[in-house]
């Protein structure tokens, strides 16, 4: 691609190491699980990652490199490297280092900090956000940063923007654990200083945590679902009884297998229509009924799905657009895993120009 | 004189996942309602938002130099989008469940001021 373009090959580091799978045995990793499936349970482990933090990418950029690939690292880690890179902060500069990842954690669901995932019409209005631009971060020395995004682009820069996305997936916001740094937000300040410009200030570091957390993946089966619409009058009724059918279907074919129903457009993000739901009352002329069930065994969750479609000829008048489709998954746990068994490793990739 | 409006009026909500524990961030559109936010929407009224999904422990961060406030709900995801069998396994529509709580201010608040301005 860099040839086509006429520049020079760029040069390529690989970042390994996270990978402990070979390295800790299940009971092993079951012995430092703190979340999750139980690992004591599991047949195989499937993966195990640490998460990496920011030297080994930093050592990277400092080899040269102009693109940096990783096993797994903590989000945060891509722009505290490149920062560490730049200013040679220590790795004992507490504050630093938290300003890093904070940068890093406002960057890294991109367009979440720039309008994405906020706009509620009338409320909180989004301007453009069909072309909603990525954000950029431009971090000092010192630490302090500014939040913004390449002129010309949609979606918003502000307050709401950056403070959603700065507690986003975080617990204490005391003490959000990264690989290098502990972070504490609590004296984070926020100011817009100019159109789609928000100066973030504040945060505060601690030494880094003596653990770091991996991801561990066991099979977790496989997940079936399967949809089906009644529309126009007494469409409630008719998604009723088809609901009944292929209960009552399932309970005789499997009948440890959990079926869950719900009613899209009448119940079901924020709770199914349990056994005892009835969707006659259903103020609505269009229903979806979705069916879901799970099993390590993939053939129970297909008599679902074939009892689901076979609602076409054996339920109720005018079922329609069945879509069914069965999803493999992986079951996950965290684990804190002592620092002596992560190895990164920094490769430098390609021709050296 | 005060008026009931719902959550929705004066604060921004999103929430986002960590397997089955859910963090639901509320910030004050105005920072001046974040005392009226503080007393009204408490861990226990978050709870109750929540009675569907049986948290099994919810908690409250405050941080009053961003007017904003990180709920910690745990147990509220059916299992976390690994395990769920539901659509919303992060739980990113929940938001809109605490956003819905009726809360009381001070009858003369302006539009503006509720409001606020996004860009």
């Amino acid at each position: 691609m860099a040839r086509s373009f006429g520049v020079r090959p760029p040069r390529i580091a690989a970042v390994e190491g996270d990978d402990i799978a070979g390295r800790l045995s299940a009971s092993d990793l079951a012995s430092r699980r703190i979340d999750g499936v139980d690992l004591a349970q599991a047949r195989e482990i499937l993966s195990a990652n640490l998460y990496l933090g920011a030297q080994p990418i930093a050592q990277a950029l400092d080899q040269g490199a102009d693109i940096v690939v990783t096993g797994r690292v903590a989000d945060s880690a891509l722009a505290l490297g490149p920062l560490l890179h730049a200013f040679r902060w220590s790795a004992d500069d507490w504050d630093r280092l938290a300003a890093g990842t904070l940068a890093g954690h406002l960057l890294e669901c991109g367009a979440q900090v720039t309008g994405g995932y906020f706009a509620d019409p009338g409320y909180k209005d989004v301007p453009g956000l069909a072309e909603v631009g990525y954000p950029i971060a431009e971090v000092d020395e010192a630490g302090e940063m500014v939040i913004t995004k390449p002129a010309g682009t949609g979606g918003v820069v502000s307050r709401l923007t950056v403070i959603e996305q700065l507690l986003y997936e975080i617990h204490d916001p005391s003490a959000y654990l990264a690989p290098d740094v502990v972070l504490d937000l609590t004296n984070v300040e926020v100011a817009e200083i100019g159109k789609d410009r928000v100066r973030v200030s504040g945060a505060r570091g601690g030494p880094a945590p003596e653990t770091l957390k991996a991801t561990v993946c066991v099979d977790g089966g496989f997940l079936g679902e399967a949809e089906i619409s009644y529309a126009g009058p007494n469409a409630p009724a008719r998604a009723q009884l088809a609901a009944e059918v292929v209960r009552a279907r399932v309970r005789t074919r499997v009948p440890h297998l959990n079926v869950r129903v719900d009613a899209i457009g009448v119940r079901s993000v924020w709770g199914a229509a349990s056994a005892t739901t009835n969707l006659r009352g259903a103020q609505t002329d269009d229903v979806r009924l979705r069916f879901a069930a799970e099993s390590s065994n993939a053939s129970e969750v297909e008599i679902l799905l074939d009892e689901a479609e076979a609602l076409y000829c054996a339920g109720p008048a005018g079922g329609a657009g069945v879509r069914r489709r069965i999803t493999p998954r992986l079951a996950s746990a965290s684990c804190l895993i002592e620092r002596r068994f992560a190895e990164p490793r920094v490769t430098m990739l390609g021709a050296p120009t | 004189m005060t008026r009931t409006v719902r959550l929705q009026e004066i604060a921004s909500a999103r929430t986002g996942d960590k397997g089955n524990r859910l963090n639901l961030v509320l910030v004050c559109r105005d920072p001046a309602h974040y005392p009226v936010v503080a007393a009204q929407v408490t861990a226990e009224r978050v709870t109750q938002a929540f009675a569907a999904r049986k948290p099994t422990r919810v908690v409250r961060y405050d941080l009053p130099k961003l007017a904003a406030f990180n709920f910690v709900l745990d147990d509220v995801l059916e299992g976390g989008v690994n395990a769920s069998l539901g659509l919303d396994g992060h739980g990113k529509s929940l938001s809109f469940l605490v956003l819905d709580i009726p809360v009381e201010i001070a009858a003369e608040t302006s539009h503006r001021s509720i409001r606020g301005t996004v860009s």
